[in-house]
């Protein structure tokens, strides 16, 4: 038996925030993107799948797992759960119409993309045009991460 | 000690048992790729943790969810280190899996996926897992494991099943995803019986589908059992889309142990689950893409009458020798062949070489080494003073082993008693690992001369 069992929370909105917050702090003082790797590249990936609307994260089970008898649907239903991304698409919908108004996804994830990897690289960041993108891309994240606290 | 205090202090225990870890030999990649990535995802978060407002339980249970799922990370990890898999395979799967994995999302820490392998307990243990988790927070470059049943580690010829989960690896990456929805799955459900969830119901429910439906559906009589909701249907097709993938990766070697694997699984061939739809409608596709590829008449006009003749039995057991019956043919010649077409386009765009069958001269070496008991690989065993080796694809190693596999001892070459299928399975585990010796020293040459 284990020594606990719950309900199987939802973490994305919390981890979502968590990225937006940290996101945020590199768009403040770009020096740090460098250590910030991680947080900006998960933030790239979500916006990837934004891109493509990409949000299913059904796992599928292995091909021979599928048939084995506890995974049968003759018998008890054991389909993973799927993650509830509502939360986290209604505010990356709104932060971009509030801060980008209609330029269409592929060119907010194109643009997004490329300042967060400027950041994790630290190249380009103190040109004029740039700093003006990134300060666009601030906005977007602290909207980002007040749309999770509001979800 | 409160909530951030303990997970502090289980920061360093993964730390730690990260380093007993690196006791072992790894073999099949880097680890050094791996220990950089944990010691980044592990530094990533203990950032976040340190600053914590004890207050914030949303924020606690996440950093505790994270580090449960490094810690068992690590533990697999653990688990993969060499003899505990058919390394030579390995080497060969991450070569095939890498390009179409690999994430395009601008980042200095994208890149190639790293990819370990372990042996885990079940013949129904066959996996990738795969991090493409929406709620994770703490990833760098992504970490696929690839799990081989324990009991089948050597058993190379069974292996070629890793071409479907290869598919599902590929659907983790959005923009593939999103073409794989366009050009694979749309033309296979825009027509026939499985258009929608409510026709998938019918269809499940036909009176006229075989008796051993019949069969299922007086075990199970709850209408629940054959009531197809929308997130079924998508792992359905989601199924199909990966039996394609296997097929156009692995070539009939994925056939042949997708047969013998799922029909050990459940002999009936016709029973479903909330993720999979009957082996016998899979086959049904799978023989249509056979058709579509020219597999259907491939050996025919070989001047090796004894090859031949066993390509065509390899054609009867796992393609199949006649068209499938009505129920289990749920998608038309044209579908199946758009759906084929798209994934070969895919998989080339994403400079991943679909299989190509081997030519006579080369099917035909491999079969008679395996006669002889050699290890099948591009070796030139003619004893020439400059041996003139050749590069063979590691697909064509499996295929002329599962050739080998229903060809008895009809050669005249062959040595000895029957070759069982578990000498064919080490003798081409050694001939993949002997054909990447070949390889390096064809690529060390080039680079010499040039």
């Amino acid at each position: 038996m284990a020594l606990i069992s719950m309900y199987e929370r939802d973490n994305s909105r919390t981890v979502y925030r968590i990225l937006a917050d940290q996101a945020v702090k590199c768009f403040d003082n770009p020096s740090i993107g460098a250590e910030e790797k991680i947080p900006l590249a998960n933030l790239a990936r979500l916006l990837e799948r934004y891109r493509y609307d990409a949000f299913s994260d059904h796992v599928a089970l292995g091909i021979l797992e599928a048939l084995s008898a506890k995974n049968s649907a003759l018998g008890a239903d054991s389909r993973t759960a799927v993650r509830h991304m509502e939360g986290v698409i209604s505010a990356l919908e709104a932060a971009h119409a509030r801060v980008y108004g209609g330029i269409s996804r592929e060119d907010l994830v194109r643009t997004l993309q490329d300042l967060l990897a400027r950041i994790a690289s630290s190249s380009g960041i103190d040109e004029p045009e740039t700093r003006q993108k990134l300060e666009n891309a601030r906005r977007f994240f602290v909207a980002f991460a007040e749309g999770l606290k509001s979800a | 000690m409160d909530t951030r205090e303990f997970l502090l202090n289980e920061c360093e225990n993964v730390r730690n048992t990260l380093r007993e870890v690196l006791r072992h030999e790894y073999a099949a990649g880097d680890s050094k790729a791996f220990y950089r990535e944990f010691c980044e995802r592990l530094a990533n978060l203990k950032k976040l943790i340190e600053p914590v407002d004890p207050a914030d339980a949303s924020a606690l249970a996440t950093f505790a969810s994270e580090l449960s799922l490094l810690s068992r990370l690590v533990h697999q990890i653990e688990r993969s280190h060499a003899g505990e898999f058919s390394w030579p395979f390995s080497e060969c799967l991450q070569c095939l899996a890498v390009p179409i994995c690999k994430e395009n999302i601008g980042l200095p820490t994208e890149g190639d996926p790293i990819i370990r392998v372990y042996a885990d307990g079940g013949l129904d243990s066959y996996k990738i897992n795969l991090e493409n988790d929406l709620s994770v927070l703490n990833v760098g470059r992504r970490i696929f494991t690839i799990v081989f049943p324990r009991t089948l580690k050597h058993q190379v010829l069974l292996h070629a099943i890793f071409g479907h989960e290869i598919g599902h690896a590929a659907w983790t990456i959005p923009s593939h995803r999103a073409k794989l929805k366009s050009e694979v799955l749309q033309p296979l459900y825009a027509h026939g019986r499985l258009t929608s969830t409510s026709s998938a119901t019918a269809w499940l429910r036909d009176l006229n589908a075989p008796r051993p439906v019949e069969e299922i559906r007086s075990q199970y009589p709850d209408p629940y059992y054959t009531e197809i909701d929308r997130d079924q249907w998508d792992s359905w097709f989601q199924e199909f889309m990966c039996d394609l993938f296997g097929m156009v990766t692995f070539g009939p070697s994925f056939l042949a142990a997708h047969q013998t694997l799922l029909l050990t699984l459940d002999p009936t061939g016709y029973r479903w689950g909330p993720q999979h739809p009957p082996y016998a409608s899979r086959k049904a596709m799978l023989w249509r893409a056979s058709k579509h590829l020219g597999w259907d008449t491939y050996g025919n006009s070989f001047d090796d009458a004894i090859l031949s003749a066993n390509v065509g039995h390899f054609r009867d057991a796992y393609i199949g020798a006649s068209i499938p019956g009505p129920w289990e043919d749920l998608f038309s010649q044209a579908q199946v062949a758009t759906a084929v077409d798209a994934l070969v386009a895919i998989l080339r765009a994403a400079s991943s070489e679909p299989f190509g069958m081997p030519d006579e001269a080369t099917l035909l070496q491999l079969v008679r080494m395996l006669g002889e008991r050699v290890p099948p690989c591009g070796s030139d065993l003619s004893g020439a003073e400059k041996p003139s080796n050749r590069a063979i694809d590691f697909r064509h190693i499996l295929f002329g082993g599962w050739i080998a596999s229903i060809s008895a001892d009809s050669r005249p070459e062959a040595k000895g008693p029957e070759l069982e299928f578990s000498e064919i399975n080490k003798l081409c585990e050694m001939g993949i690992l002997h054909q990447r010796a070949i390889d390096l020293h064809d690529t060390r040459k080039k680079e010499a001369v040039s």
